[in-house]
């Protein structure tokens, strides 16, 4: 099998079917770890994005800095496959509370006290398509913030910005977010987010 | 679009202001667009909400242990197996621990329930075959597992252990509560090396030591737990090395070098030593000997890998002594250095508590100098390694003494009863000797060719004077490098003395040490080897053992076997006659400096480089004694010489040397002889060293010019040149024209009956590095891998060549991407070289500047840093600040300094390469288009680190330049022109100009620019 490492450096290289090959080894690895954390058996447990990627980050990669560019393809996959198993896990969880199995309500309200709310995980992550189409960059921050949880030093370091540049982005982002957010709990049905401007 | 940017732009910089100046200036910059200011009005709104609980980040909060057991004690299973469950007692990553009694036996004991997530099929299996083991670990200092089997519950099959419940406090709460000094600290970590010890003795490795696991129960007895666990639940490696969910980060400071680097397979009894190290170190010192906690997780490995331990001592001064020692020897990162087992920690820390002397030693000075130059040295500029690779190939033709040999041909000539005839001929034959003509009457060899041919039947019935003859002139035309019209000139004379005269004489000796000269300038050497042997005996049995004659027909011997390979041999050989030179002639003699000239060759050979360039610089300077400036010895000694400074490193003291030698060379023989071509050759080399490669390359034009029109020429010798030739043009980037003459370099050695050679394999290295500039890294590995199998083979493994070809291969790894095997092989490479050609070689400084750049890709500035910053400037002492090399330091080491946020030296020294590169390729280049991205992007870090905007300024016409150049010069995907679009992109982010941003987006160059 292939060292993700030379497939990171591949990628580097601009070689676009090592691109097309890490992101499935990412969001394998990351899915197999986060399986392992989900067990059924302990619905108290919840996924910590950050140590999972983390985890994967050394697996795959081991001590060896594969450089920013290097960085930034593993962590934009990361942070990609985290957002699918995160949103898949709470749309699942959304089913569960609306009726789906009774006799784990009352677990699935426990767990709710300590992370967000699936209704709010699917929320962002609908406003963050959105966003994508407005400011890809803006969103890729967010993405690796909001869904990898990698700290701004991180971000900094794999986007090759200042930790400056990536804390005003994010305030950006946050706030737009934040917005839409807001608006389409408001105004439920039809949130039109393209009211402005031209296109 | 444009609006949304200028909204983003106008938040920007309104949420950085305070709200009274905010609005002023929104409207300032709206005007009359309400639109607008609705717009950032809005956003603003939301800037200033308290985060939101799905902001917060990480998005999702860590599960706190504790607070699981709150909730998740009502759903208490009350049986699992025969166990009644009566509390749990924690929870962890692979399961949850209960306390339970099991009925038979009746006991308390500990349950871990491993969550069935994390079991797989096949772990199941494994389970079970393993859990009758785990009862073999019986230890006090071990918590015993009675138990282990599948238990049916409300989530299927569920792999259990029952273990000993212990009632205590973990290590370091039992320490810290009790007040326990030094001493028993160190003896709790003995009892806890003993349990160790006994585990390892029954193959259990326990891979997760740290405080967490180590209790102690009521009595003071140390407790380990989890003994066999990994190894029983087999659980792929990400779960055993981590065994609590997310708490990799408390694990790693405990993790040995070889468990970071995330090659588990590869963990033995050592990596348990190590933890047991760094527990120590923390029971004594309160602290960790690599502050790796606040680290991110790259970082922490790395530093676990390379770093220094802090010293105990440096902590708490009582240390310092035995316990320093001890506890080092523990954690060192090369487990071979470490205790070999859990026991010898033990018995070393009893040592100490009982004042014997420990077996540990402080490493020595030696050992840390080593330490420390290896660290602080560096590596190999991978284009750079090829340096080498011609002085290999270039093997030294020697030009041995004409003078015995001839002065004895005289004498028999003159005694023969043609004297006069023979005594005029060679007389006239002397004037065309280049010795006598001092290179003023070269082209009397027309004379020698019309005598040569007029021999004909002269000497009818005169055959001793028609052998002497022929010989003489057969063996001026060897001298001249005329082959093919000394053959059959040597052969008929060899004829008559086997045929018509005395076979054992000296004058046979004489031919036939001719005729091996001619065969080795053919490279057929084992004939001349055999040729000279058969010299060899008739010498001896016709002059004596000792006898000049003999001594100099020995050291033919020694030049063959030197052509052969056979090095050792020669030596031997080489010495032998010098000493038997000194019993005939005493010191100073000239045949003693021609002796030692030969023995200066073989020591190049032998890679010997220092020591040759001693013994040659003396031997030059005999030989000019002996012969004068203008001499065919002291034209060969000068190009020995040459050679051997060149391969030792003195590139610019050579360079004069090679000059006078080409024209020393030229006044003697011509412009066109195979020896003007040789001395050429020497000079290319030296030049290449310097990086001038277009006046290197014109040499070799003319080397290979002159050879090919020698008849009989080497076609070896030839190949050598083509190859050489390669090295110049890839250096000028012209990789096809390169390649086809390295691709037919290969294919001629390849037709070789012993095709495995140095020559081969140096062609093979110049092909190689010529694939890693056009970035063809796959093609190029296995055919390093070969030229360094080859190498091995014919110069073993502590030679510099092979160390050179090694280089390469640490080079194509690292261009790979493999940055593990690149930094073990370029710090081995690096290790040998100073070892072999000591510290102050240029090799040397080239191997400190690869390894100084793979060690910044693998994440360690600081070490690259000083690396490349005296690599730096060793390339400038030993090559001229022009050189290539120099350029090449300055760009790794702005990238260092980069990364490291010392932007100012950075910009600085990227200022000065796109000087450089302007000056050598004009402001129209791709090579200056990069390097002024690389200063804009530079300059772009900065600006963004202090907010300059004239920063951003230079740095936006240099990338626009740059961009402008490249996109105009390459396709649109070719990855420069998307990274030069790139870095607008993240200039105009950190700029604050969202709009510009955008355009230059995802490596996309405007459609309409």
């Amino acid at each position: 099998m292939e060292d993700v490492s030379q497939i990171l450096a591949s990628v580097v290289n601009g070689d676009q079917n090592a691109a097309d090959e890490l992101l499935p080894m990412v969001y394998t690895e990351l899915r197999r770890l986060a399986e392992s954390r989900m067990a059924k058996a302990n619905p108290g447990n919840t996924l910590q994005p950050t140590a999972l990627v983390h985890e994967a980050y050394m697996r795959l990669i081991g001590s060896v800095d594969p450089g920013w560019n290097g960085r930034r393809h593993f962590f934009g996959a990361a942070a990609q496959a985290m957002r699918d198993i995160l949103v898949e896990q709470a749309r699942r969880k959304a089913r569960i509370k609306h009726g789906g199995d009774r006799k784990r309500v009352d677990v699935d309200t426990a767990e709710l006290e300590g992370g967000p709310r699936p209704e709010d995980v699917i929320a962002v992550h609908e406003a963050l398509e959105l966003f994508e189409k407005e400011d890809p960059r803006c969103a890729e921050i967010v993405r690796l913030r909001y869904f990898a949880g990698l700290s701004e030093k991180d971000i900094a370091s794999g986007l090759d910005l200042s930790e400056r540049t990536i804390r005003r982005e994010w305030r950006y982002a946050r706030s737009w977010l934040q917005r839409a957010l807001s608006e389409s709990s408001q105004a439920k049905p039809g949130g039109d987010h393209s009211n402005h401007g031209s296109n | 679009m444009d609006q949304t940017r200028r909204i983003k732009e106008l938040f920007q910089r309104a949420c950085e202001l305070d709200a009274d100046v905010r609005s002023k200036f929104l409207d300032d910059a709206c005007g009359a667009d309400v639109a607008l200011r609705a717009e950032v009005d809005s956003l603003l709104a939301h800037d200033d909400q308290p985060i939101a609980e799905h902001f917060r980040v990480p998005a999702y909060a860590p599960l706190e242990t504790d607070d699981a057991d709150t909730f998740s004690n009502h759903q208490l299973p009350t049986n699992i197996g025969s166990f009644r469950i009566i509390r749990k007692i924690g929870e962890g990553g692979m399961g949850t621990v209960y306390e339970a009694e099991q009925e038979k036996p009746r006991r308390t004991v500990a349950l871990k329930v491993i969550r069935p997530g994390i079991a797989s099929r096949d772990m199941l299996r494994r389970f079970e075959r393993e859990a009758h083991v785990l009862g073999q670990l019986q230890h006090p200092g071990i918590t015993h597992i009675f138990e282990a089997g599948m238990a049916n519950t409300q989530h299927g099959e569920q792999p259990y252990f029952a273990m000993e419940l212990v009632h205590g406090e973990t290590l370091g709460a039992y320490v810290k509560g009790h007040e326990i000094g030094t001493r028993e600290r160190l003896a709790l970590v003995a009892l806890v090396c003993d349990a160790i010890h006994h585990a390892h003795q029954k193959g259990f490795v326990h891979r997760d030591l740290k405080p967490g696991n180590l209790l102690v129960n009521e009595s003071g007895q140390p407790k380990i737990l989890d003994f066999g666990v990994a190894r029983a639940t087999h659980v792929d490696q990400s779960v055993t090395m981590q065994t609590e969910v997310g708490q990799i980060l408390g694990t790693i400071p405990y993790m040995s070098p070889e468990q970071v680097t995330g090659r588990p397979d590869d963990l033995d009894t050592r990596s348990d030593v190590y933890a047991m190290g760094v527990i120590l170190f923390e029971l004594l010192a309160g602290k960790l000997p690599y502050n790796v906690r606040e680290m991110s997780i790259p970082e922490a490995t790395r530093v676990i890998r390379e770093e220094d331990p802090t010293r105990l001592s440096s902590l708490r001064t009582e240390f310092r002594g035995d316990i320093e020692i001890i506890v080092a020897r523990a954690l060192e990162k090369d487990r071979e250095r470490r205790y070999g087992s859990a026991a010898e920690f033990a018995a070393d820390i009893r040592r100490y508590l009982s004042n014997q002397p420990i077996i540990a030693r402080p490493p020595s000075t030696l050992y840390q100098l080593r330490k420390f130059s290896t660290r602080n040295r560096a590596l190999v500029g991978s284009t750079l390694a090829v340096f080498l690779a011609v002085i290999a190939g270039a093997v030294v033709s020697v030009d041995f003494a004409l003078s015995e040999a001839k002065a004895r041909v005289t004498a028999e000539a003159q005694a023969s009863r043609a004297r006069k005839i023979s005594t005029f001929l060679t007389d006239m034959l002397r004037q065309v000797e280049p010795s006598e003509a001092q290179g003023e009457k070269v082209t009397v060899r027309e004379v020698l060719d019309a005598s040569a041919s007029g021999i004909g039947d002269i000497f009818d019935g005169e055959s001793e004077v028609e052998a002497a003859i022929r010989y003489t002139i057969g063996s001026v035309y060897v001298r001249l490098g005329e082959y093919d019209r000394a053959e059959p000139m040597l052969l008929r004379a060899l004829d008559l003395r086997r045929k018509e005269l005395e076979y054992e004489s000296i004058d046979t000796v004489n031919i036939l040490n001719d005729l091996g000269s001619l065969r080795l300038a053919h490279g057929k050497r084992e004939e001349a080897l055999r040729l000279y042997e058969e010299a060899v005996t008739l010498s001896k049995k016709t002059t004596g053992l000792d006898s000049a004659a003999t001594l100099t027909t020995l050291e033919y011997v020694g030049d063959a076997l030197r052509e052969l390979g056979r090095l050792d041999e020669a030596r031997d050989i080489i010495n032998e006659v010098i000493e038997g030179r000194h019993k005939l002639y005493g010191p100073d003699h000239e045949k003693i400096i021609s002796a030692n000239h030969n023995l200066g060759i073989i020591l190049i050979g032998l890679g010997e480089y220092a020591e040759a360039e001693v013994i040659l610089t003396d031997a030059l300077a005999g030989i000019r004694k002996y012969h004068g400036l203008r001499h065919p010895k002291t034209a060969m000694a000068l190009q020995n010489l040459t050679y051997a400074m060149t391969s030792n490193g003195r590139f610019k003291e050579a360079e004069p040397f090679a000059r006078e030698c080409v024209e020393v060379n030229r006044i003697l023989y011509g412009d066109n002889n195979s020896k003007v071509a040789d001395a050429l050759g020497k000079q290319a080399n030296v030049l290449q060293k310097l990086g001038n490669y277009v006046e290197a390359e014109s040499i070799l034009r003319e080397a290979i010019e002159i050879q090919e029109h020698v008849k009989g020429a080497d076609p070896m010798t030839i190949t050598r040149l083509l190859v050489m030739l390669s090295d110049q043009l890839y250096h000028q980037d012209r990789f096809q024209e390169a390649e086809k003459l390295q691709r037919r370099g290969i294919t001629y050695y390849e037709s070789l009956a012993e095709p495995d050679t140095a020559d081969h394999a140096w062609a093979i290295h110049s092909l190689t590095i010529n694939l890693v500039k056009q970035k063809r890294f796959d093609e190029a590995e296995p055919l390093q891998r070969n030229a360094v199998r080859m190498m091995r083979k014919v110069k073993g493994n502590d030679h510099p060549s092979t160390t050179i070809v090694m280089s390469n291969l640490g080079n194509i790894m690292h261009r790979k991407g493999d940055l593990i095997a690149s930094a073990r092989i370029t710090q081995e490479v690096y290790e040998s070289q100073v070892r072999l050609l000591g510290e102050d070689h240029p090799e040397v400084t080239v191997a400190m500047m690869n390894l100084g750049t793979v060690k910044w890709k693998a994440g360690d500035p600081g070490s690259a840093e000083t690396l490349v910053r005296s690599a730096l400037k060793r390339f400038r002492k030993e090559r001229g600040d022009e050189h290539p090399y120099v350029t090449y330091a300055m760009g790794n080491l702005a990238g260092i300094c980069s990364e490291q946020k010392n932007y100012d030296e950075a910009t600085q020294l990227r200022r000065d390469v796109l000087e450089r590169k302007r000056e050598q390729y004009g402001n129209e280049h791709q090579k200056t288009a990069i390097a002024e991205g690389k200063l804009g992007e530079v300059l772009r870090k900065r600006g963004d680190a202090h907010g300059d905007r004239n920063d951003f300024e230079e740095a936006e016409t240099l990338l626009l330049n740059s961009h402008a150049y490249l996109s105009a010069n390459l396709p649109t995907d070719d990855g420069r022109v998307k990274s030069a679009a790139e870095r607008l992109a993240n200039l105009y982010i950190a700029w604050g100009r969202p709009e510009e941003a955008t355009t230059w987006q995802n490596g996309n160059s405007p459609s309409t620019p």
